[in-house]
């Protein structure tokens, strides 16, 4: 009888402890704002996006351009600079804006980096490889007219277990002929974290 | 008629150039050749974040980061080990024999300052 009280205890014992072990993961709202350590994380990239969007949509500039030109203007992403102490990815930021520019049609996205070699490479794969009546022509891109550039910046204050972290994101947008600003979108964010 | 044609063909194209050229630099070539040699260079990373990020000055995250250093070199305490013992094994000392049913084992104790001053049995 003592033997069966000691086999089953250990039998619970090691169950409770099996149980303990497993993962759980549930899958939550990807509006639900979810803080863990403090730290730049999608809640924060979700908020910027929502307010960069609204300000370059919102922007005058753009009927500015299409008044005086008579079309509409042609934008190219280049780069993003993370100053800040996080890694921090801009790319959600930037492709929520691109996403709005084409689905709102006020403007046009044309494709740089890495994917306009991609585009270009399979262009030249066209040359010698497609039929005549499909094959797509090299020196026909459409040249952008401005440049989305940006970059995130922060600082941190933190004393013992209490800690103050600013994130600071500035989009601007450059005429590619004259190298003026005409549009400038920021979103602050700050923090502050106890341990 | 010819000639006059000839003439006005000339006229218009010129002024389509200044129109194109108007108040350009004429230095401007330089610059487009320094660009054009290297415009890979600038244009292979548009579209991402380029990654300049900086070390802020945060105590408890020092912390974490010492103590996760600390684990990991925990974790290969065994591993280092296991290498020495096979090191040990592979240089393990001769026990000379004699030939008289004595045999000299350099792995005593006692052999320690032997093997300290001759490290070639070690």
């Amino acid at each position: 009888m003592k033997n069966l009280l000691i086999a089953f205890s250990a039998g619970l014992i090691a169950l409770s402890s099996l149980e303990s072990c497993t993962r759980k993961v549930s899958r939550v709202d990807v509006e639900e704002t979810i803080d863990l350590s403090g730290r730049w994380n999608d809640s924060d990239s979700r908020l910027a996006a929502k307010e960069l969007v609204f300000q370059s949509i919102t922007a005058d500039w753009i009927n500015e351009y299409r008044e005086a030109n008579g079309k509409k203007p042609v934008i190219i992403v280049g780069l993003v600079r993370n100053k800040t102490h996080e890694h921090i990815s801009a790319e959600t930021i930037i492709k929520d804006i691109e996403k709005e520019y084409v689905k709102t049609g006020k403007a046009r996205i044309v494709q740089g980096g890495k994917m306009r070699e991609e585009l270009r490479g399979e262009r030249a794969d066209q040359q010698t490889n497609s039929s005549s009546s499909t094959v797509k022509k090299f020196g026909l891109e459409t040249g952008a007219d401005f440049m989305l550039q940006g970059t995130i910046n922060s600082t941190v204050d933190s004393y013992k277990s209490k800690k103050v972290v600013y994130y600071q994101i500035d989009l601007e947008l450059t005429n590619i002929q004259t190298n003026e600003k005409i549009w400038f979108g920021d979103k602050k964010i700050k923090k502050f974290v106890k341990n | 008629m010819k000639n006059l044609l000839f003439i006005f063909a000339i006229v218009l194209q010129s002024s389509i150039l200044y129109a194109q050229t108007y108040d350009q630099n004429p230095n401007y070539k330089e610059s487009q050749e320094k660009y054009m040699a290297s415009s890979e260079q600038y244009t292979s990373l548009q579209g991402t974040t380029v990654q300049e990020t900086y070390k802020a000055i945060d105590r408890l995250e020092e912390k974490r980061e010492l103590k996760a250093k600390r684990r990991a070199l925990r974790a290969q305490r065994p591993v280092w080990r296991q290498e020495r013992r096979i090191e040990r094994i592979k240089n393990r000392p001769y026990i000379y024999n004699n030939g008289y049913g004595f045999n000299l084992d350099f792995n005593m104790p006692y052999y320690r300052s032997y093997r300290r001053y001759n490290s070639y049995c070690y």
